[in-house]
């Protein structure tokens, strides 16, 4: 008997959802839900675990160096730690909130009923901001968990951080909400979600090259270290009321060292993003209605909008338009593309700090840039060739209707897949080969190994994925994510590792001699090359028979 | 006495996307008790007219009313008066028809004892009891777009508004919907649906206006219109109208 609110009857209606997905999904849901929460407690405890090492470590080291003062080291760290948690935040929740609140179908659903839009809204922002921030808060309660714990007074310590940490979340999301809106009155939400998902793809790469940039390593010289260390742990962190991050962080070390005041603090941090949030849902509601109306508006002209296409000369031409076309749309290419840019730069940095002096060294890295360039290409390929048969979806009925030979379909989805991969694999290992200069040789055969493994890890990727393909699923990457991507995976990882050996003339002989066998270049190139040749072509032509003789669409 | 209040009012209401203008300025009035159909080839402007009415879409100039309530001014008021089933159902695809329909209700005001007799009984008249507690995404488009018709007839609005709703249902299905509508039009509720199967039209409106590239060309009784040629009914008019001559 239902005598609860709208609002309670969906909330009850979506937890019974989430429990029928666990105990009810099949075999296969119901592994896939315990592999997920699996994943999550370890992460957790993960990342509890190497808190309590560093706790320890800390102590012992702070231990031999009295003149550091503790507080100040730890107000430092949480300063950096909120700040990038907020712009992580910030950016996830803006790709969050173009999908939450403008292409969202529950919202259309919604919208009909007499619900003021308010609500709705603030609803929508709230999903943006459960969504947006569960990965933060996954890494960040443990981590703030343990330190309560060994603090002098754990539950205010534990209390002050959870606040800080709530207050956070409330305003980086509804700032991410907000610049959401503002996205979208300038460019339609499809394309503001490309756009969002680029910009957070490149926040990150730019975090991760600043990151770089400050050269790390140089605080393996314990010299360097503990000047560091001295500058950091002797002045008080500048703090400032007008200041929310150097507040929070100020706030959360107080209480961690035992002093109430700072729960106050945090207490009022939270009372101000809540009535961010509570005043935005309000005062952006009509906007957001205007927008969201507006932006149904432009799918309906998009598809009034004539372009000019070129002819279609053959079947193999119209199937490699369209591939393409399925490729390159995917909504997070450009994001991917980024971090694959950012990847690249990241590594010419590494190689420009390794030793790579004599000839030996430069043979070794030329192997290894090998192994890691195809290693890329094999988690690219993962994430756009292995679901390229279950991104169908109920195209799928058709296409079994048509007069198309599968063979030849999935021999054109993996060429046009095979050319992107083999672009990246080329750019990666010349790039390498031009910082590195290894001997004539090594780049020949790094090339050559770069050529054969990205034109056989797409093969390997889309037959598997033909093999096994997750029509229903709701993206692209929970199907890489289902069981056969991850023997997928594994089965590229091997190919892409062993690609080493026959680059690095060193690194064979390190592996002869720990195997106690021979391994002779030509034998290991032709066993290389026909273990690719095999990974590429068995799984394609048995996806490509399995195609023709599933079942679909029962029922 | 006083004349009733119209279900739905279009006044001048006009829609553009950009230079398309996809509705030219309507005027159409419908009367409770009404069964009106509004039909027209693809593209013509129907859905973007029961846009109108839902609140869907804005009005780039006029007014459109449900039950004398302006849907731009007073949307909740308008909303409160309908029962709407889009082109394509819309359902939560994990939750099951009866948590959909326990939903719809509590959101209409219903709820108690009465809210779950009600569903039993919609559930029982559109035959999705044996599918009540299966999640909604499981069900075939048919069962799916049943499931829309039973949230929209819930909790007996005066106004149906329905696109497209024979789209999926099997003859039998269609009968059980066609019967009801004619029920609640008796009742006095006011029926505007789209349809691009003219019988239905025919056989089930008391009325039917015909759109053809934002344009109302042709309204009346359907049996009672006429082209220019002299010829009756709604598939003579619909076929000289889409085909460049109208009445």
């Amino acid at each position: 008997m239902s005598l609860l609110s709208p609002g309670g009857v969906a909330l009850a209606n979506s937890a019974k959802g989430a429990g029928r997905a666990l105990v009810s999904g099949g075999v296969r849901g119901s592994f896939a839900a315990a592999a997920a929460l699996g994943s999550a407690a370890a992460f957790g405890l993960g990342a509890a675990l190497v808190t309590r090492a560093g706790l320890s470590a800390g102590r012992a080291a702070l231990a031999q160096l009295p003149s550091l003062v503790p507080e100040y080291l730890v107000e430092r760290l949480l300063f950096a730690g909120f700040l990038s948690a907020a712009l992580l935040l910030v950016l996830g929740t803006l790709t969050t909130a173009v999908s939450t609140l403008f292409l969202s179908s529950e919202l259309e659903a919604l919208v009909v009923f007499p619900i003021p839009h308010r609500r709705l809204f603030a609803r929508q922002v709230w999903r943006t901001l459960i969504s947006a921030s569960a990965p933060t808060l996954l890494l960040a309660i443990p981590v703030f968990a343990v330190a309560a714990g060994s603090s002098s007074r754990p539950g205010l310590a534990a209390a002050a951080s959870l606040t800080v940490l709530a207050a956070l979340v409330l305003a980086a999301g509804v700032l991410g909400s907000l610049l959401a809106l503002l996205l979208v009155r300038l460019v339609p939400p499809r394309r503001a979600r490309l756009f969002s998902a680029a910009v957070s793809a490149l926040g990150l790469a730019a975090a991760l090259l600043g990151a770089r940039g400050a050269r790390p390593e140089r605080l393996f010289d314990p010299v360097e270290a503990l000047v560091l260390l001295e500058n950091l742990g002797t002045t008080a962190p500048s703090s400032s009321a007008l200041d929310p991050v150097s507040s929070a962080a100020h706030a959360v070390t107080r209480t961690l060292f035992g002093d109430a005041g700072g729960f106050t603090v945090a207490a009022g941090l939270l009372a101000s993003s809540l009535a961010v949030t509570l005043v935005s849902t309000r005062a952006f509601a009509k906007l957001h209605l205007r927008l969201w109306q507006e932006a149904r508006e432009s799918v309906a002209s998009a598809r009034t909008a004539r372009g000019t296409r070129r002819p279609v000369r053959s079947l193999e031409s119209a199937l490699v338009r369209a591939e393409s076309a399925s490729l390159f749309r995917d909504a997070s290419t450009p994001a991917q593309l980024g971090s694959l840019v950012a990847v690249l730069l990241l590594q010419l940095l590494n190689l420009r700090l390794l030793p790579s002096g004599d000839s030996a060294s430069r043979d070794v890295l030329a192997g290894l840039q090998t192994g890691l360039a195809l290693f890329l290409v094999s988690a690219l390929s993962l994430r756009f060739c292995y679901p390229a048969v279950s991104s169908d979806g109920r195209s799928s009925l058709l296409l079994r209707t048509l007069p198309l030979s599968p063979v030849r379909h999935l021999a054109i989805r993996t060429a046009v897949r095979a050319v992107a991969a083999a672009v990246a694999a080329l750019i990666l290992i010349g790039a390498s080969a031009a910082v590195v200069r290894p001997h004539p040789g090594a780049v020949a055969a790094s090339l050559a190994a770069g050529l054969a493994g990205a034109l056989a890890l797409p093969a390997l990727h889309v037959g598997l994925g033909a093999l096994f393909p997750r029509y229903d699923a709701p993206n692209a990457i929970a199907v890489a994510l289902g069981p056969g991507g991850i023997f997928a995976l594994v089965l590229s990882t091997s190919l892409a590792a062993t690609s080493v050996l026959l680059v690095s003339r060193e690194l064979r002989q390190l592996a002869a001699t720990l195997l106690g066998v021979p391994l002779p270049p030509l034998a290991l190139a032709a066993g290389w090359t026909l273990a690719a040749l095999a990974f590429g072509l068995a799984p394609f032509l048995l996806g490509a028979r399995s195609l023709a003789g599933r079942d679909l669409g029962g029922g | 006495m006083a004349a009733p209040v119209p279900a739905v009012r279009f006044e001048k209401a006009t829609k553009s996307y950009g230079r398309l203008l996809a509705l030219h300025p309507l005027d159409l009035t419908i009367a409770p008790g009404t069964l009106f159909a509004l039909v027209g080839p693809n593209g013509a402007g129907k859905t973007t007219a029961l846009g109108l009415l839902t609140g869907l879409l804005a009005p780039t100039a006029g007014r459109a009313w449900v039950g004398g309530f302006d849907v731009a001014r007073e949307p909740l008021e308008a909303r409160k008066r309908l029962g709407f089933v889009p082109d394509r159902p819309l359902l939560w695809p994990r939750w099951t028809p009866r948590e959909t329909l326990r939903f719809v209700g509590a959101v209409f005001g219903l709820s108690g004892s009465s809210l779950e007799e009600t569903i039993e009984g919609e559930l029982a008249a559109q035959g999705l009891l044996d599918v009540a507690d299966a999640r909604n995404d499981s069900l075939s488009h048919g069962t799916r777009q049943r499931v829309a018709l039973a949230q929209a007839f819930l909790h007996e609005p005066p106004l149906y508004v329905l696109d497209e709703p024979m789209v999926g249902l099997d003859p039998l299905a269609q009968r059980v919907v066609e019967n009801r509508l004619r029920q609640k039009a008796a009742a006095g509720a006011a029926v505007l649906f789209t349809t691009h199967q003219l019988a239905t039209a025919e056989g089930l409106a008391t009325e039917a206006g015909l759109l053809v590239a934002g344009r109302l060309v042709a309204q009346g009784p359907p049996r009672d219109m006429r082209t220019a040629g002299g010829e009756a009914g709604l598939q003579a008019v619909f076929f000289a109208a889409a085909e460049g001559g109208t009445r």
